[in-house]
């Protein structure tokens, strides 16, 4: 076990640290700066879109999934048009949670 | 001296907005380290092998696969393996993140990039795109520490618990990931290059969410980026602003 925990702990941290531990003491060519640039949202979504297939998976009668997904929505939605990050978080929270309430 | 206090006031204040700006996320990462060290305590894995794990690999996903792959009798360094190809994204995180820490000393670079999770990273890009300061590392630790405080402590928890606390599984707290994350996707999408580029990255998450150790994110990841640069070449070449 010790083997695992040391050697998982060694090379996640190696991943994490390889560009940060190198930062400064080399120039990043423009093209992978540019296409780098588009990291947050694409691997946000992928993750968003991983995580919510895996929940209508295991909740995957109609009523659920139409409490994932409208909770969902709605976060989106307010965001686009709102901005405000909090708003739509809280709100979507709030409505999954009364949602799945009702729907109990 | 009142110039020390003062950096030190202004250090401490970017350490608690850091720390108040993870705090939403950390109610989905509480159920799962709770899950993480329930099932750690099924599998007979010690409480202090389960709490060293959580607080000094700090990588959910790699530690989840990793458990998987004990119970059905997986060898030390297939575990090793699989758990470094579990935590590939995080090389794109290192490399969006390294031009806005090279000016740190070696030290604060290292203690950052062990708390880099997905959940920091989400919320340092904002940072860094939006609020960026003198003190944004700071900010950083406070996110990152506050996370692992609760991913450890919640490990600790689930296992004290056992499989005392089922109920946890159907509570739907792991809504607050996607959530979170959806909702800070849509505020970054500010031209049609980020658009295609996400709308390609979701798609093909989508088709690739079958895929064994999480290959399907990364898959999508490389394909996301991969559009999105090209559309920007496309724009720039012809004469449309980004």
């Amino acid at each position: 076990m010790t083997s695992i925990i040391v050697g998982m702990a060694v090379t996640v941290f190696a991943i994490r640290y390889l560009f940060i531990g190198l930062a400064g003491r080399y120039q990043m060519p423009e093209p992978i700066e540019k296409a780098l640039s588009f990291s947050p949202p694409v691997v946000l979504a992928g993750i968003v879109v991983t995580t919510i297939s895996t929940m209508l998976e295991v909740n995957d009668d109609s009523q659920s999934m139409l409490v994932i997904l409208t909770s969902l929505f709605t976060a989106l939605g307010l965001a686009l048009y709102t901005k405000n990050l909090l708003l739509a978080i809280s709100s979507g929270m709030v409505l999954y949670g009364t949602l799945s309430l009702i729907t109990n | 001296m009142k110039l020390v206090t003062f950096a030190h006031r202004k250090n401490l204040r970017s350490y608690f907005e850091g720390a108040l700006s993870i705090s939403p996320l950390t109610m989905g990462v509480i159920p799962f380290g709770i899950i993480f060290g329930a099932i750690a305590y099924d599998l007979g894995i010690s409480m202090t092998a389960t709490v060293a794990m959580s607080a000094i690999v700090f990588a959910g996903s790699a530690q989840f696969v990793a458990l998987g792959m004990l119970a059905v009798g997986s060898g030390p360094l297939l575990v090793i393996v699989t758990s470094i190809i579990v935590n590939l994204r995080h090389l794109i995180y290192s490399a969006w993140l390294a031009p806005h820490l090279s000016t740190l000393p070696p030290r604060w670079r290292a203690l950052l990039s062990f708390g880099l999770t997905d959940e920091v990273f989400a919320i340092m890009s904002r940072h860094y795109n939006n609020d960026k300061t003198s003190n944004s590392h700071w900010f950083f630790l406070g996110a990152s520490s506050v996370l692992w405080f609760c991913w450890t402590l919640s490990s600790l928890i689930g296992h004290a618990m056992g499989s005392g606390f089922p109920a946890l599984n159907e509570m739907g707290l792991e809504i607050a990931m996607p959530l979170t994350f959806g909702s800070m996707v849509v505020v970054m999408i500010k031209d049609r290059a980020t658009l295609l580029a996400t709308f390609i990255a979701c798609i093909s998450a989508y088709l690739g969410r079958d895929l064994p150790h999480q290959l399907g994110l990364m898959l999508a990841t490389i394909l996301g980026i991969a559009s999105g640069y090209l559309a920007s070449r496309y724009q720039t070449s012809s004469g449309e602003s980004p």
